[in-house]
């Protein structure tokens, strides 16, 4: 699947009583990134979460472009061609580290034949029959990378990616992530230490208002 | 259809290795049903009348009681978003979970139910009736502990109050459920009729439970 444009339009998200941000709009093309900034609390999870499709905007449309699709927005949204790491890992337990990796790649109609390579670019090729249980924090996160390699989502959205990861692992990331741009994915990330890697975009959060960084809003108004 | 497979397959095989769920229905299904005939005392023709009342009972109570777990892991590893936003349609998950759990907790108690059947002096003719009627029943159980599971996933340890939730959409499965299995096995004039009001009301709830659920997840993720 091969995304042409994702637009937002006016999203605006919620949490109680909170306005978390209002009417962002941005557009992002194959090969384009985005980073997300902004203190603690000012809504960049519940942003990702909303693209992901895991929370419903206040107001506002998330709409992606395919080739497919053409000039009208995809129906299933996100669903079936984004990537979306976040700190709550997916792995379970009582699962081996091949297995955890075998299902989400089975399950997210990626290519199985993938899997060991995929496990050995992470540096857990030693440890396929460990229980999950077993693995580090750090480890942990490489498995849920692999995923993006046995997987190919055109859409990336990362979530703290480099939380807990070694020097190493924030080598690999930058390296993944640099793969995915030049190879046309789009990505969004959120992210307090840098990630190695220029993004296009940066739009920060700081709890109810939002800027770019540069002249790439839709809505003029909004600077 | 892959997808839902492999799924299906994690859902079983996460089943046997973490234990704890499936022991704790059969192991509350046992106890129960050893238990009753040591309180009713040893009446053999009461316990044959009572007999599958009490079998549906605490069929009903053993599937109800490990209602929790169709999403509390998944939700707490994160799995459950990603289940729901990364493969097929959520419906379709929340049916493939559906029938997972049927699979684990209901199909165990059903095969255990025949040595049971024994301790309570269930009728002769009975037990195979029984097993017919409760295995459809189980599945239609299955399907409204799945909605409740779902309006109430973001409770912990909330097994008791999805028993209360949807205890009044239970209440039918039981009645013709006990009467479909004692219309069968006493062989009454039309037998069939409870059986099939039984069937209607499963397929209604197979039908609605992954849409209703579906909702109450994504308003709860």
């Amino acid at each position: 699947m091969k995304i042409n444009r994702i637009i937002i339009q006016n999203l605006s998200a919620q949490k109680g009583e909170r306005l978390l941000f209002e009417d962002i709009s941005f557009e992002l093309e194959p090969g384009q990134s985005l980073l997300l900034k902004g203190p603690n609390g000012s809504g960049k999870t519940t942003l990702l979460h909303i693209l992901a499709g895991a929370d419903q905007p206040k107001g506002g449309d998330v709409n992606i472009y395919t080739i497919s699709s053409g000039e009208t927005p995809r129906q299933d949204g996100v669903i079936g061609i984004s990537h979306f790491i976040t700190h709550q890992d997916g792995l379970k337990k009582s699962l081996t580290v091949h297995e955890n990796l075998t299902f989400w790649t089975e399950y997210m109609g990626g290519d199985k034949t993938r899997i060991d390579s995929a496990l050995r670019t992470v540096g857990l090729e030693p440890m396929p029959h460990i229980l999950a249980a077993r693995l580090s924090a750090g480890q942990k996160k490489r498995l849920m990378l692999a995923r993006l390699l046995t997987v190919s989502h055109p859409f990336w959205l990362l979530d703290e990616p480099s939380v807990s990861l070694d020097d190493d692992g924030q080598k690999l990331l930058t390296k993944l992530m640099q793969e995915h741009i030049s190879a046309g994915g789009i990505l969004i990330a959120a992210s307090h230490l840098p990630l190695g890697i220029e993004f296009n975009h940066t739009l920060t959060l700081t709890g109810g208002r939002y800027m770019f960084n540069d002249d790439y809003l839709l809505d003029e108004e909004n600077i | 259809m892959k997808p839902l497979l492999a799924l299906l397959r994690r859902d079983i095989n996460l089943f046997f290795r973490s234990g704890g769920g499936a022991g704790q229905a059969i192991g509350f299904y046992l106890v129960v049903i050893i238990l009753f005939p040591f309180g009713v005392g040893p009446d053999i023709n009461l316990l044959a009348r009572i007999s599958i009342g009490v079998l549906w009972v605490v069929l009903l109570l053993a599937i109800l009681l490990s209602a929790e777990r169709i999403f509390a892991d998944d939700l707490e590893d994160g799995s459950l978003t990603l289940l729901l936003t990364a493969g097929p349609l959520p419906e379709l998950v929340i049916l493939v979970k559906l029938i997972a759990h049927w699979l684990c907790i209901a199909l165990p108690l059903l095969l255990i139910t025949p040595f049971l059947a024994l301790m309570l002096n269930l009728p002769a003719g009975g037990l195979i009736p029984l097993i017919i009627c409760m295995s459809i029943g189980s599945l239609g159980l299955c399907a409204l502990a799945t909605i409740g599971a779902a309006i109430l996933v973001a409770i912990r340890r909330a097994n008791q109050i999805i028993a209360l939730l949807i205890l009044p959409l239970y209440i039918p499965i039981l009645i013709f459920g006990v009467s479909a299995t004692t219309d069968m096995t006493y062989q009454i004039e039309k037998p069939y009729t409870s059986l099939l009001i039984l069937l209607g009301i499963t397929l209604i709830s197979l039908i609605i439970a992954p849409f209703a659920s579906a909702q109450a997840l994504k308003a709860n993720l």
